[in-house]
């Protein structure tokens, strides 16, 4: 995606973030939990292990969102591949373009593809609709941070801890935030 | 214009300073150390405003005693120096091993300043001249006097740079980190200076041939600069916050670690063009680029993290487990081991994907990293540099 259609993208996602109510403190489970009261429908969290092609997957059932992310990555990149899918769920987005992802039936192979509405997965960005998830869960994350209360950087050091005292006479006091 | 303020700035500079200390009044616990800041700032705010043309000229003017301001001014140097030396002692030693030494420096400091007195006296200068070195450098007594006076503040100085950089390495406050560097700089120049002030003396005195001396950014530049580094090195932690430090710091140390990882993503990227929302741009439009850089950073941390799982099926254990060994043997332990173990195991699988190695979709193994963002980007950026390092061999060797 080149740099303009990123902006005009980055701009219309902005009213969406900021409409979106976050929990505090914040933690993906807590927004999860959020936006499936608001939407009525539970939202599972399902672990995946490698082996798949996908890295994320959103599987509506009738009744539940099922998130898949994969297991193998920090926890963070975890949280990141949830926001993305839950990003899907609230831009309400379909399937376009290529074939629907079929790695659902190897992680649930006794479901019955009758109940399965609609299934996104996380891959490439070449269509719009993962462009806009990927983006949409960068911002919630941004703004997640920016709500976050300031990190303190403890002088853990006795000695630079005095050396700190005895050079910041200011008295402004208040705690940096760690580099 | 630019002579005024080479002239006249740092003094001005140094007189704010001590000017706010003073508005800030006695704060904190009380500390032994802590007079030995005042005269530190104190000592170096009157050295300063000494040698400014116009206040050496109106010393030895009022006191009839040529050059003057030289000898008054070299005076306060010698009592920063003993401050500097006693608040280090007093960090590292208990206020009752501390007073002894402090009382014979004070002792060394009087027969130093004495010393020195005496050779100013013997030295025949009787023009008053802030340009005190082009005029009589080669005189006698000039350079022993010079050489007493360096023998005094050189330990002291060399203490400030040794122990003010490894303070500031043993720091997590980021203003206290830097201002320390600022000191440990200004301390080093100051010592730079001396010995090539001292060899401008003797060179003119036994007539060999010494090509720095009468140059303006040495001569006239870097005295300055030392002074203001330490001045506002130590100052830096209290009146920081003010201007917004702490913040353009860590922003600084943002953008650092972006144009940290652009190696390893650029590799992953490459391999793996799928991890990218915005396609790769220029180092060069990378560099100059400053706006957005919290999404721009998280991006990447992320996109790393998407090429690291694509390149997965090409991680092989046996290569993963060597480069931990090696990286062990050359004394790497902690984080560094983690992150050159970890940079040689992805550097070897983009180097597989590349020659067209077979992707095997094994076990999940164990994924080197920080257990949250911040800590996961610090580890990639070393990471990334461990790779970047192994990338320069590869393509050297």
């Amino acid at each position: 995606m080149s740099a303009v259609p990123f902006r005009r993208l980055r701009r219309s996602l902005k009213s969406k973030v900021d409409a979106l109510p976050l929990p505090t403190p914040f933690s993906i489970q807590a927004l999860c939990e959020l936006v499936a009261a608001e939407r009525r429908r539970p939202i599972r969290l399902m672990p995946m292990a490698r082996g798949v092609e996908v890295c994320g997957l959103w599987v509506a059932l009738d009744e539940t969102d099922l998130i898949f992310y994969e297991q193998t990555t920090t926890s963070h990149h975890q949280q990141h591949i949830i926001l993305h899918e839950l990003s899907h769920l609230l831009c309400n987005h379909y399937h376009s373009g290529a074939p629907e992802p079929d790695q659902w039936r190897y992680l649930l192979p006794d479901l019955d593809q009758g109940m399965v509405r609609r299934v996104l997965g996380r891959t490439a960005y070449t269509e719009i609709e993962e462009q806009e998830a990927e983006l949409l869960a960068s911002l919630i994350q941004q703004r997640a941070r920016r709500l976050a209360p300031l990190q303190v950087a403890a002088e853990t050091n006795a000695l630079t801890g005095r050396i700190k005292t005895l050079l910041d006479w200011s008295g402004s006091g208040g705690p940096e935030r760690p580099s | 214009m630019a002579d005024t303020l080479r002239h006249y700035g740092p003094a001005a500079v140094a007189w704010v300073l001590l000017a706010y200390r003073v508005s800030k009044g006695r704060r904190g616990a009380p500390d032994p150390a802590r007079d030995t800041v005042w005269l530190v700032l104190l000592g170096l705010s009157l050295s300063l405003t000494l040698l400014t043309p116009a206040v050496y000229a109106f010393t030895g003017r009022v006191s009839g005693v040529p050059n003057l301001a030289r000898l008054l001014g070299h005076g306060s140097m010698l009592v920063v120096a003993w401050s500097a030396r006693t608040f280090l002692w007093h960090l590292n030693h208990p206020i009752t091993e501390v007073q002894p030494r402090t009382r014979l420096h004070l002792g060394f400091l009087a027969a130093t300043f004495a010393a020195m007195s005496v050779l100013f006296v013997l030295a025949d200068t009787p023009v008053d001249d802030a340009r005190f070195a082009a005029r009589y450098a080669g005189d006698p007594w000039v350079l022993e006097y010079w050489l007493v006076y360096i023998a005094y503040l050189t330990p002291a100085f060399a203490s400030m740079a040794v122990l003010g950089w490894a303070y500031a390495h043993m720091s997590t406050a980021p203003l206290l980190r830097v201002g320390l560097r600022l000191v440990a700089i200004g301390a080093f120049l100051a010592i730079g200076y001396n010995l090539h002030k001292a060899l401008v003396f003797a060179s003119e005195r036994f007539g060999f041939s010494y090509p720095p001396a009468g140059h303006l950014l040495i001569d006239g530049v870097l005295p300055m600069l030392a002074h203001l580094l330490v001045l506002i090195g130590a100052t830096l932690p209290a009146w920081g916050r003010l201007v917004n430090a702490p913040e353009s710091l860590a922003w600084l140390s943002r953008y650092r670690t972006y144009q940290a990882l652009r190696p390893l993503w650029r590799a992953l990227y490459a391999a793996s063009p799928h991890i990218a929302l915005t396609p790769a741009s220029p180092a060069l439009v990378e560099l100059v680029t400053v706006r957005d850089l919290n999404l721009r950073l998280y991006r990447r941390v992320i996109e790393i993290r998407d090429g690291r799982l694509a390149l997965m099926p090409y991680l092989d254990l046996d290569t993963a487990t060597a480069a931990r060994a090696r990286a062990a043997q050359a004394g790497l332990s902690g984080q560094a081991l983690d992150a050159a173990a970890e940079a040689a195991a992805l550097h070897a699988a983009l180097h597989a994907k590349a020659l067209g190695a077979t992707a095997v979709f094994g076990p999940a193994s164990h994924t080197p990293g920080g257990g949250d963002l911040d800590s996961d980007t610090v580890f990639l950026r070393d990471v990334a540099r461990a790779f970047h390092r192994l990338e320069r061999q590869s393509h050297h060797g």
